[in-house]
This record gives C-alpha cells, structure tokens and sequence, in this order.
C-alpha cells in the first residue's frame, strides 16, 4: 500500500468516512447470484458471456458466469446480469 | 426509466472490431450512456444508446477503431417520422381524433327530468321552448346560451319554480321543478308559534303578521307571526275583515336547559376479582340445556352478562359470563366530585338541546343540600341561540 492510499485509510478511519469514499474503493451490491452492481469502477477489460474483468482502483474484478450481459452502464457504475458462478478480486 | 427512453428515443447499435472494451470505456468517459449491452459474437457486440449521443460515438469509432451500425431506431420521434412517409393513414388518425373531439364536445340529445307531475306534451313543449332559445340537437356544447333559455323556460312555463341544465357526456339535460310544493305549503293557513319557552331575539316577518316584539318572552305554543291578518285603524277599530295567510319568517331567540346532577364524595364501585364463572346453556322447547360451564358459581358479589344467540327461534343458545366483583370504596374530594357533577350536570342539559342550536353561555351553580355533607349537588344553564318558530295549522276552516 502506498503512502497515499495509506494516508487516506487513516483519514477515513479517523473521521469515520466510509472508505469507498476516502480511497475510491468499488462498492458492490449483490442481488443473489443473478445481479451484481458496482460503484466507483474503472472501466472494462475484457467481456464476454462467460467472464467479464472490471478495472477498479488498485485492482481488477473478475466475474465468471453465463450469459452476462451489461444492463446499465455509467461512468460511475455499471450492472450486470445472468448466472453468476464466481467473483474474483485481483489485486496488482 | 423505459418509457422515458422511449419518448426520447434510442437506437440499437451493433459494435464490431478488435478493441471493443477501448471502444465502451471511452463511451463511458464521455457520459455516453449505454444499456443491455450484451456480446453476440467474438469482436461483435450490440447495446443501446440514446438517439442524441450516436454523433458522439462516431467520433469514438474512430478513434478506438471500431466500427458501429444503427439496426434500429425506436422512439416517438421515430414513430413521428413514419407518420410522415404515410401520409394517408396519418390523415385518417388526424381525422378520426377530430372527429372524437367534436362528437364529445357537442349536444347529441336533449332530455328533461322533472321534479313533479308533468305530461309528455307539457314536457315536449319545453324542450321545444328550450330548442327555441338554442339550447337543441347538433350544437356545441359551449357557449350554449344557458341563462337566456332559462329564462325563457321560466317566462313560458309560470308553473315552473327553477330550470337548470346539465351535461352528461353527450346528452344535454333540462332539469325543471314545479311550483306545485310551494303552492301546496301556501293553501295551508296558520300561525308560526313558539316551539319552546324563550325569548325573541330576531323576528323577520316574511308573510303575515307579527304578534310579538323583540326581547319578549314566549311561551310554548305562543303565536310569534300571526296567519290571520287584523286590518285596524290607528284606534283599533276593524277596517276591513281579516285576511288568512300561511304565515312565514324567521324567528330566532334564547332559550335555556338546565341539567342538574348530584354525586357522592365516598362512591362505591364493584371492583372485579378476576374470578369468573361462564356458561353456555342451549335451550329447546322450552327445556334448558347446560352444555359447558357451571350453574353454581358461589360468587357473593358479581354481575352477570347474557348473550342470546339466535333469539326467537326454536334453538336458542346463551352464554351467560359471571363476574365476581368486590365492593371498592372510592373517597373523592369536595372539588373531584364537583367537577364531576357539572360534568354529569352539562350532560344531562345537552342532551335537551337541538342540533342546529348554537349555546352561547354556560353558567354553573353549585346546590346546597341541607344536613348532608356527602353529597354534591351542580345545577348547569346552557343558554343557546336558536330557531324558536314552527308552523301550526288553523283548527278551523277558514
């Protein structure tokens, strides 16, 4: 962890601010295995219907399923939907 | 959020190259929204975009050297252009909605209602006078000239107490009331006479003759406005023979109730045990069944509540539920039960007032009751304002 990231963990921790906030961390809301939807993404890096790999800061998401599809797709946040198997953190 | 994009409008976009991520990322970084973006092929995507970004994408395309085509394109706007490649039939739903608001905006039918006896030709003919002062079959319905039919219906017809008009969908109706309710009210002669004992406040003498100054007090039954009209001289002498009338007005005045109440300073109250003893007997032809519970309760003190279910018939069923209760000695104080006694007392006398009676005082007195401490005696006075005049027939014929 750099001294950046590092400062802003303490800060969020002191100030009591939700980290996805302070360090730009993705935030996720997972309905079941059918739906997943992300906050504070980085955009795509590779899709198709059986693996999708989402940037973040500081890492990768990897998504492996059937028929994935991208319902809503924002600067900001992005849905996806379909059998969902499995959900990868990669971090660099 | 669907039909919002529907009436903006968007397309459906077919992406086909070897970056395609590159292509959707720069999509997003330049808030290009796209949605149920879903991959067909290896290289070969399709999503949807809004129609006023596709401008914005070309210039993605090719930078990120991908290719997009439009499939289609779906929106009001779009729905609004094919209107225009076929003319005819944009004509005819032109036309059919023209025709729909003049169908619903104009008078397809004249009808009346009545309320009284009227004939058919007594009611032919005012819709004939109605149709006279334009208000008729085939017209639109505003700027129909309402007030002048009336009055025309109302010049035509003397019988007539009140015309009146309304819309019902397409269907125009005269709404008319016959004078005959009043007349009736008219034949009957009689006095308007205190109801109550009171004073007059107010007196409007409508028809006939007033008996009763202002600020006087009635009696029940007294004459307020007179039917038989006295035709005197400054003397009292008679000028001429009296006249009978139905006598009207409006006849307000004050009248007083009074409510007075009495309650003991050391009160008795049956206290419940929690002990209870319930029964459920059937009765048939006159012989009683017990079916559950018991008929000896023991208790010294308790009350008792009777449910009959299906009374009157041959099977009558009843739960009887026993309480016991033990006597509960309640010592108030002078002003405890005073306050309860003026609330007994204010009770009893709203009870006698009328609905349409306004009180406008309250006084409170507090009843000496000789050699006895115990008891609390209030008498309250509601005075009210209120209609203190009905109509009473004449006995005789006149």
């Amino acid at each position: 962890m750099s001294k950046k990231e590092m400062f802003r963990a303490a800060v969020s921790q002191t100030l009591d601010i939700p980290s996805e906030l302070t360090c730009d961390l993705p935030r996720l809301v997972i309905s079941g295995n059918k739906n997943v939807f992300m906050e504070n993404h980085r955009g795509i890096i590779h899709y198709d219907p059986n693996r999708l790999e989402i940037a973040f800061r500081g890492g990768k998401l990897e998504i492996q399923g059937d028929n994935l599809i991208l319902p809503i797709l924002k600067p900001d946040a992005l849905e996806i939907s379909g059998e969902i198997f499995s959900l990868n953190f990669i971090v660099i | 959020m669907g039909i919002s994009k529907y009436l903006v409008g968007y397309a459906i976009i077919k992406i086909e190259g070897e970056s395609l991520e590159a292509f959707t990322n720069l999509a997003m970084e330049r808030n290009v929204p796209i949605w149920d973006l879903m991959p067909i092929d290896k290289n070969f995507w399709q999503g949807k975009v809004p129609l006023k970004a596709l401008a914005g994408l070309r210039h993605i395309s090719h930078v990120s050297g991908v290719y997009f085509t439009v499939s289609k394109k779906i929106g009001v706007s779009q729905w609004w252009r094919k209107l225009t490649y076929h003319p005819v039939a944009t004509t005819v739903i032109i036309l059919v909605l023209c025709l729909l608001v003049i169908y619903t905006q104009s008078v397809l039918g004249v009808r009346i209602s009545v309320d009284g006896d009227l004939s058919h030709q007594e009611k032919t003919a005012i819709l004939q006078t109605a149709a006279d002062y334009g208000i008729d079959v085939g017209l639109w319905q505003r700027n129909l000239p309402w007030d002048k039919a009336s009055h025309g219906i109302l010049t035509t017809y003397p019988n007539l107490a009140w015309v009146g008009f309304s819309r019902d969908g397409v269907i125009l109706r005269v709404k008319v009331i016959l004078k005959d309710e009043e007349n009736r009210n008219n034949a009957i002669y009689g006095d308007v006479v205190a109801k109550k004992d009171g004073v007059i406040r107010e007196l409007l003498v409508l028809q006939g003759q007033g008996r009763v100054p202002i600020n006087t007090p009635v009696k029940k039954g007294e004459v307020i406005i007179g039917g038989e009209i006295l035709h005197l001289d400054e003397e009292g002498n008679p000028t001429a023979d009296n006249t009978v009338v139905h006598a009207k007005g409006i006849v307000f005045g004050s009248a007083w109730y009074i409510g007075e109440a009495y309650v003991n300073i050391n009160e008795v109250k049956p206290k419940p045990t929690g002990k209870k003893c319930d029964k459920l007997t059937v009765k048939w032809r006159n012989t009683e069944y017990l079916v559950w519970g018991n008929n000896n309760h023991g208790f010294k003190d308790f009350t008792a509540v009777k449910h009959v279910v299906l009374p009157g018939m041959n099977l009558e069923v009843t739960i009887d539920k026993v309480r016991e209760v033990r006597p509960q000695y309640l010592q108030k104080s002078k002003k405890q039960a005073m306050a309860e006694a003026e609330k007994k007392g204010y009770q009893k006398a709203i009870l006698a007032v009328g609905v349409k009676a306004k009180i406008v005082d309250k006084k409170v007195e507090h009843l000496a009751i000789p050699n006895n401490n115990e008891i609390v005696g209030v008498r309250v006075t509601l005075e009210t304002r209120e209609n203190l005049g009905v109509f009473q027939g004449f006995e005789s014929n006149f």
